[in-house]
């Protein structure tokens, strides 16, 4: 066996060029693939540990059929009081509050801008659910207290929008009325957390009439089944709404939604990026068929002297095999590379930060599809060579 | 010399197919796939200049995020219906909501018009397919993909019923198909009824304006700007709405297509990198192979520029034939993809099969063939007679 390898071996040093240029082939296409593959991978994970630090015990219920804030926004239905003290009453449910926004004009620091104003609940079972949301966190100064009046906490995003001259003690005149900045919200990353502005429900409901809820929020009993918990609300609002008039999803749901969404680009651009692979796998063969032509001398020597069909099928299959392997290794660490550096450039334009996932499920991977691609590529030149009639072939 | 070079090719046939069919599956998937961007690009402008030049939309919000969570309000189309220079103002309220017949239940864009409305004036494109507009608040008109069958089990005609939010309404007209799935699967009905539904009066999510005079389309939008900011005490810059022409509409959407597509287009345009790879490969053992070969030939005359350009006339070969069997491929693929795009999401994509481009590709894959080839070819002029009729 290791005689096999060091003629193997030996015959690819002996091209260096060829060998060199034969590998760079598919060193391109293993380095597009490898970088796709982690960076989808970790923008999948950074998915996950977005929810995964705010919870999985959280149970949301939209109208219509609405999956997200950004459908329920744009949807013509409502949920109701009614719906809100039926999912409160819901076994396993811990709290839960109903929330409205609106875009509304805010002044402040002379400057006129557009904001997404949202309406909490801020009762005591609110507050208690409020402090439980991550994407809510306070960074500075605090969060709302059940006597507190006109008073606004700021998302992280909007500070930014009124060149950071917001901060606590701060005045905001939303549609003419005073509100005071009682806390700046830490940034979460969620684009739409992050771009509000909060203020107590009942005085959301004085500065503008919207009849009803677009979405309600909910926190599951700890150690609870949220999926059957979610279940039991939605068996219980079949009671009072009409079917398909509501939506409820857990953020395990959420979460798997934006993954599988991921996921589909992520197979999309792989099978793009798999052409290349393709393409490099004919160079593959084209270099292995040169190489059989230019040794059938020494195929017919090594025949003559005892070699069997199979020993010549080896070691033509592992010279391929090798030179995948090691277009496989180079591969993975130019595509390592390649892959910090995009991320970079993402977490630097899109504000979200992605490490690349190179675990060794990629590596294996990565290593698997190389040495396929090469020895894939090896098997009809090394079939071809073992089967050469040592007579003829001398004879040439 | 050209046939020379082919005679040259032939003679390794396997290495020589192998090397075609790589810089093939390369350029097929290139072609294919610009072939489609294309006709994607197309029939979006297309759609967009149905729409006419003429027009103004103001939408809410100054970003996406904004459009959602704001909206237009009366007092805002008052103000535009009071400017001088456009001829029509009208607004549209709409929300996604389920709309229900017999057993089929679907989340559908619901729009909210006047009930007069001309379709052509609204920025559709399209007008009416069969029917009547509407008269009454109880009155609906369909979209394509509603009449045709392809989002119920069975097409809806006119004079049936159909549940809207659980409220009932006729249907008596059938939109025209604007060619994306979205637009056909929209149900329009009364602003009043709209409003009704929603339970938010006077609001408003798009105004579409008509300019009198074609060539005063940027001052009226900047007329627009100026009333509107004035109305909501905004400054410039910072605007709670957004106002835009057909043109910039169809700027900001092909911004986003072609930014993907380019992105799609590089990481095919690799494999035509890897297919060059090999073809540099293939030539430096072909060089190698013919030594003597080409020894001969410079001692009986061939000059150093010769040798160079039949190699990479000959390097170039591999990307001709490449290219023109790829070309051929790519098209036939983008064909096939039209054809069973026809009955999906995309009804409207048509492929344009620009002979210049596919003289281009054709052209392109020869240089950029015979260019992978140059350093080989170099390598070959540099070949001493006399050690290459030594070598054996």
């Amino acid at each position: 066996m290791k005689e096999y390898f060091l003629l193997s071996f030996r015959s690819l040093t002996r091209r260096k060029q060829r060998t060199a240029l034969t590998i760079l082939g598919i060193l391109v296409g293993i380095i597009m693939v490898m970088s796709l593959i982690s960076l989808g991978k970790g923008m999948q994970r950074a998915v996950k540990s977005a929810f995964e630090q705010i919870g999985y015990n959280r149970i949301l219920v939209f109208p219509g059929r609405s999956k997200n804030l950004l459908e329920a926004g744009f949807s013509s239905q409502t949920l109701t009081e009614k719906d809100l003290e039926t999912i409160k009453k819901t076994n396993g449910i811990k709290v839960a509050g109903g929330v409205k926004f609106e875009g509304m004009l805010v002044k402040c620091c002379g400057r006129t801008l557009l904001v997404p104003v949202w309406g909490v609940p801020v009762d005591k079972e609110g507050l208690a659910m409020i402090k439980k949301l991550s994407f809510f966190a306070i960074a500075k100064g605090r969060e709302f207290k059940v006597r507190d009046k006109n008073v606004a906490v700021v998302g992280s995003k909007v500070v930014e929008q009124f060149d950071d001259k917001i901060d606590v003690g701060k005045t905001l005149i939303i549609k003419g009325k005073k509100f005071k900045v009682v806390g700046i919200q830490k940034r979460s990353g969620s684009p739409i957390h992050d771009g509000l502005i909060r203020i107590k429900l009942e005085e959301f409901d004085s500065l503008t009439k919207r009849k009803g809820f677009p979405a309600i929020l909910s926190l599951t009993v700890e150690g609870t089944d949220v999926s059957s918990v979610a279940e039991r609300v939605k068996r219980r609002l079949e009671k009072i709404r009409e079917e398909d008039s509501f939506n409820v999803q857990t953020a395990e749901q959420l979460a798997k939604r934006i993954e599988k969404m991921l996921g589909i680009i992520q197979v999309v651009l792989v099978a793009i990026a798999f052409i290349s692979i393709l393409v490099s796998i004919t160079g593959t063969v084209t270099t292995m068929y040169t190489s059989v032509y230019e040794r059938l001398r020494e195929i017919g020597i090594m025949k003559a002297i005892g070699a069997t069909n199979r020993t010549i099928f080896f070691i033509f299959l592992l010279e391929s095999g090798m030179i995948g392997l090691f277009a496989g290794i180079f591969g993975l660490l130019i595509g390592w590379l390649f892959a910090n550096i995009v991320a970079k450039i993402i977490s630097y334009y899109l504000m979200f930060s992605v490490a690349p996932v190179f675990n060794y499920y990629v590596v294996l991977l990565g290593l698997f599809i190389s040495f396929i691609v090469g020895c894939g590529a090896g098997l009809f030149p090394a079939l071809y060579a073992s089967k050469l009639s040592p007579v003829e072939v001398m004879r040439k | 010399m050209i046939g020379l070079a082919i005679k040259e090719i032939t003679h390794r046939k396997v290495r020589s197919w192998m090397t075609v069919i790589g810089i093939v599956i390369g350029v097929s998937a290139i072609v294919s796939l610009f072939l489609l961007g294309d006709g994607l690009t197309r029939s979006i402008q297309e759609q967009f200049s149905a729409v006419g030049t003429d027009k103004i939309f103001v939408l809410p919000g100054s970003s996406f995020l904004g459009m959602f969570f704001h909206e237009l309000t009366q007092e805002d189309l008052e103000t535009l219906s009071s400017l001088d220079g456009l001829k029509k103002v009208s607004g549209v309220y709409s929300k996604q909501a389920t709309i229900e017949w017999h057993d089929n239940k679907e989340q559908v864009h619901v729009s909210g018009l006047k009930k007069k409305f001309n379709a052509l004036e609204f920025g559709y494109g399209v007008g009416l397919h069969k029917g009547r507009y509407l008269k009454e608040d109880k009155e609906a008109i369909i979209g394509y993909e509603l009449w045709s069958g392809n989002l119920f089990q069975a097409p809806l005609k006119l004079g049936d019923e159909i549940k809207i939010n659980q409220k009932k309404f006729k249907v008596v007209g059938l939109m025209d198909r604007i060619g994306n799935k979205q637009d056909d699967s929209q149900v329009m009905i009364s602003l009043e009824a709209m409003w009704e539904l929603t339970g938010r009066k006077d609001r408003y999510t798009l105004f579409v304006a008509q300019v009198k005079k074609p060539d005063e389309l940027n001052l009226m939008v900047d007329k627009i700007k100026k009333a509107l900011r004035k109305k909501h005490g905004v400054k410039e810059g910072e605007e709670d709405f957004t106002v835009q022409t057909t043109e910039d509409l169809m700027e900001s959407f092909l911004k986003v297509f072609n930014i993907v597509k380019y992105f799609v287009l590089g990481i095919a345009g690799i494999s035509i990198l890897v297919g060059c790879i090999g073809i540099m490969n293939v030539m430096y053992s072909s060089i190698l192979e013919r030594r003597r070969e080409i020894g001969i030939m410079r001692s009986i005359g061939c000059t150093r520029k010769k040798i160079l350009t039949l190699f990479l006339i000959e390097s170039g070969l591999f990307g001709l034939f490449g290219g023109i069997i790829g070309a051929g491929l790519g098209t036939a693929l983008a064909k096939l993809f039209e054809l069973s795009a026809k009955t999906g999401a995309f009804g409207a994509l048509k492929i344009y099969i620009n002979p210049l481009f596919i003289l281009f590709s054709i052209g392109g894959s020869f240089l950029v063939s015979s260019l992978a080839g140059l350093l080989p070819a170099i390598k070959a002029t540099k070949i001493e007679i006399s050690e290459a009729i030594r070598w054996e």
